[in-house]
C-alpha cells in the first residue's frame, strides 16, 4: 500500500537555488542601475543554460550514449552553463559586462551551497565509506546503502562560507577582486572535496578535478586583469 | 543603447533565431515518440538540436538588447515566452499526471511514466 508521495527534495533544493540566486543577482544588479528587461534577459538566458549545461554535462561525460531528456543532473555542468551565459550576455551588453560577472559570480557559491543540501537529502554524489561522527546512510525508495561520509552537507556548508567571504570582499576596498577571489575558493574547494567522494576512489584526478584545475588558471587571469584595471584607470588620469 | 542597424540584416538575423528555435522543438517531438535507449546517434541529434535552442536564444535576446525597436525581433521574444509557458505547463502536468498515477493504481504504471516520476518524486510504499 502507498503510504504517500512527497515531492523530491532535490527538486525543492534546486528550484530553491534558482530563486535564491535570481533575487541576489537582481539586488546587486539594481544597486548598479541595470534596467529591468536586462536583468530579465541575463535571467532567461542563465536558467536555460543552467539547465541545459547540468545535463549536458552528464550527456558528454557519458560518450553521448544517453539523451538529453534521459541524462542525469551535474551541479558542475550548471556551473559551466551558469558562465557560459555570463559570458555571452556580457558579449551583447558590453556596458555592464563586469557587473554582471560580479554579480553572478558572487552569488555562484550560494546557489551551489544551497543545491547541495538536496543531494545531501536524496544521497546521490555520496562521500566515501565512513562510520565516524556525522556519517549518514540512506535507506529509501531512491538510494540505499552507507554510512558515507557527508560530503554534501560539508560542501553546502564550505560553499556558503565562501559566499560570505564573497560578500565581505565586495563590500570592501579590494571589491574588483571579488569574481577573482570567488573563483580561487570556489575551485579550490570543490577540488579538495572531490577526494572525499566514492565516485572517486580509484583515480588519481577526476574529471572535474581537471574543470577545478581550469577554474583555478581562470582565477590567476581574473586577479591580473582586476589588478590592472586600476592601473588603466590611474593612466587615464 | 540602441543601434540603427540594417533592418533586412536585422530580419534575417531574427529568421535564423526563428529556425533554431522551431527545429530543437521537433527535435524534441521526435525524441519523445522515439523509444529510449542507448542510440549515440539520436543522443548526438538531440544534443545539436539543444544547442540550437541555445543559439536561438541568444540571437533573440541580442537583437532585443541591440535593437530594441525591430518588430520581428519582438515577435521572436514573445513566441521564446509562448514556447516557454507551453513546456512550463506540460512539466507541471506532468507532474500532477506522475502523482496521480503514483496514488493510484501502481501496477497501471508503465516504464515511460515510471523513468521520469522517479526523479520528481520520492515514494515511500510499505
Amino acid at each position: 500500500m502507498t503510504e504517500g508521495f512527497r515531492l523530491s527534495p532535490y527538486t525543492c533544493t534546486f528550484a530553491g537555488a534558482l530563486l535564491v540566486g535570481g533575487v541576489t543577482v537582481t539586488v546587486l544588479l539594481r544597486r548598479g542601475n541595470v534596467p529591468w528587461r536586462y536583468i530579465g534577459y541575463s535571467m532567461f538566458l542563465n536558467v536555460i543554460l543552467i539547465l541545459y549545461g547540468s545535463r549536458m554535462y552528464s550527456v558528454v561525460a557519458s560518450g553521448f550514449k544517453v539523451r538529453l531528456w534521459d541524462a542525469g543532473i551535474a551541479s558542475l555542468g550548471g556551473v559551466i552553463g551558469l558562465l557560459a551565459g555570463v559570458i555571452i550576455f556580457g558579449c551583447i551588453y558590453d556596458e555592464g559586462k563586469a557587473l554582471m560577472w560580479e554579480s553572478y559570480i558572487l552569488a555562484m557559491p550560494l546557489m551551489y551551497g544551497i543545491a547541495k543540501v538536496g543531494c545531501y537529502l536524496v544521497g546521490c554524489c555520496h562521500g566515501i565509506e565512513y562510520s565516524g561522527p556525522l556519517a549518514v546512510t540512506y535507506d529509501s525508495e531512491y538510494m540505499q546503502g552507507g554510512p558515507y561520509f557527508p560530503v554534501q552537507l560539508l560542501e553546502s556548508i564550505v560553499f556558503i562560507i565562501v559566499f560570505l567571504i564573497g560578500v565581505g570582499v565586495y563590500r570592501s576596498n579590494g571589491r574588483k577582486y571579488t569574481g577573482a577571489v570567488v573563483m580561487l575558493l570556489c575551485a579550490i574547494a570543490k577540488f579538495a572535496q572531490e577526494f572525499l567522494r566514492e565516485e572517486h576512489v580509484g583515480k588519481s584526478i577526476s574529471g572535474s578535478q581537471w574543470i577545478c584545475i581550469g577554474f583555478f588558471l581562470w582565477s590567476i587571469v581574473l586577479f591580473y586583469k582586476s589588478g590592472n584595471k586600476n592601473v588603466q584607470i590611474q593612466k587615464q588620469k | 543603447m540602441e543601434q540603427h542597424g540594417d533592418d533586412s540584416r536585422v530580419n534575417k538575423l531574427c529568421v535564423v533565431g526563428l529556425v533554431c528555435l522551431i527545429l530543437p522543438i521537433l527535435g524534441l517531438l521526435l525524441e519523445v515518440l522515439l523509444p529510449a535507449g542507448g542510440n549515440k546517434v539520436v543522443a548526438t541529434i538531440s544534443f545539436i538540436f539543444q544547442l540550437m535552442y541555445i543559439a536561438g536564444l541568444v540571437i533573440m535576446i541580442g537583437v532585443r538588447v541591440k535593437y530594441p525597436s525591430n518588430v520581428f525581433g519582438k515577435v521572436l521574444m514573445w513566441l521564446h515566452i509562448i514556447v516557454g509557458v507551453i513546456f512550463l505547463i506540460i512539466l507541471i502536468a506532468a507532474i500532477v499526471m506522475c502523482a496521480v498515477v503514483i496514488n493510484g493504481c501502481m501496477s497501471c504504471m508503465d516504464d515511460f511514466l515510471s523513468g521520469r516520476c522517479d526523479f520528481i518524486f520520492w515514494n515511500f510504499y510499505k
